[in-house]
């Protein structure tokens, strides 16, 4: 049985050029959330191009997508996986360093020591703490995003905000 | 440390990166991969193999309606033929069935493969 819900915002996407106002409207955010992953620009901009060609080819299925964002963080969390999976399959084969992690120029102060607070979060941990502490997402849209169970994702939330509050215990009380 | 602390102390952190002609890059990307698309389909090219198994089945299938056409004995001038089977339908409209249910056919199978 199909149920329609009128709430639904539902796009129909017979060309190309309708694709536009999603990536320019998206591309901002699915950009940092790979950057802050993969701690390197250019391989971040290149997993959010290979993002937007995915979500393009299936771009039938976003009439059923109730949340653009949320559907294209996923995408996106899945090509960051699949070459975190591959990279490290390499390094582990060829017992090679891989590049040394960028540091944004612009990172100075305050934003370093969130910066080397988050990094120091593994992979996962850092995305549901992105996707929960910092983009508000609930911890279940975090859980179909990341495709780990709810359990899972409260267990890396609980622990990255343990890790955050010690690590950035100086700033406490400097935020309004 | 609340959370709306955190929150605070990680805006910046998960800020939007800004454009930068990223966009038009896509958006290109996206052009070249939607023209590709249609020269698959158009050109069949995607998968041959399959197409051509298609159009073997449609051959088979007219051979055959042309084999029965022919053994009825029947020209185009001269429809009328009797098949001798006891049928409420003339036996040249059984005929016109046949060859329309054998071309349906095949061009469904031919459509079906070549998307």
């Amino acid at each position: 049985m199909v149920r329609h819900n009128p709430q639904r915002r539902r796009l129909i996407l017979n060309r190309v050029c309708d694709f536009d106002p999603i990536v320019r409207a998206h591309q901002g955010a699915v950009r940092t959330f790979l950057r802050r992953l993969c701690r390197n620009s250019a391989l971040a901009d290149e997993l959010a191009q290979d993002t937007f060609l995915k979500a393009f080819r299936v771009r039938d299925r976003l009439s059923s997508v109730e949340d653009v964002r949320a559907w294209l963080m996923r995408i996106a969390y899945r090509c960051f996986l699949d070459d975190y999976r591959q990279e490290t399959r390499r390094r582990d084969l060829s017992d090679h360093k891989s590049a040394p992690d960028e540091t944004p120029v612009a990172d100075t102060g305050t934003q370093l020591d969130i910066t080397e607070a988050m990094n120091a979060l593994p992979p996962e941990r850092r995305a549901c703490a992105m996707l929960c502490l910092a983009l508000g997402h609930s911890q279940a849209d975090a859980a179909k995003i990341t495709d780990l169970p709810l359990g899972t994702v409260k267990s890396h939330v609980t622990r990255a905000k343990t890790a955050l509050r010690e690590s950035l215990r100086a700033y406490e009380g400097s935020t309004s | 440390m609340t959370d709306d602390t955190l929150k605070d102390l990680l805006a910046d952190y998960v800020a939007p990166t800004e454009d930068g002609g990223f966009s038009e890059a896509i958006m290109k990307t996206l052009e070249a991969e939607a023209q590709d698309t249609l020269v698959d389909i158009h050109t069949l090219t995607a998968r041959p193999g399959r197409v051509w198994r298609s159009w073997l089945v449609a051959l088979v299938l007219g051979i055959t309606a042309g084999l029965l056409w022919s053994r009825s004995g029947v020209s185009l001038p001269d429809m009328g033929f009797d098949l001798g089977i006891t049928w409420p339908a003339s036996a040249d409209w059984m005929l016109y069935a046949l060859c329309a249910a054998g071309i349906g056919v095949s061009l469904i199978l031919v459509e079906s493969e070549a998307l």
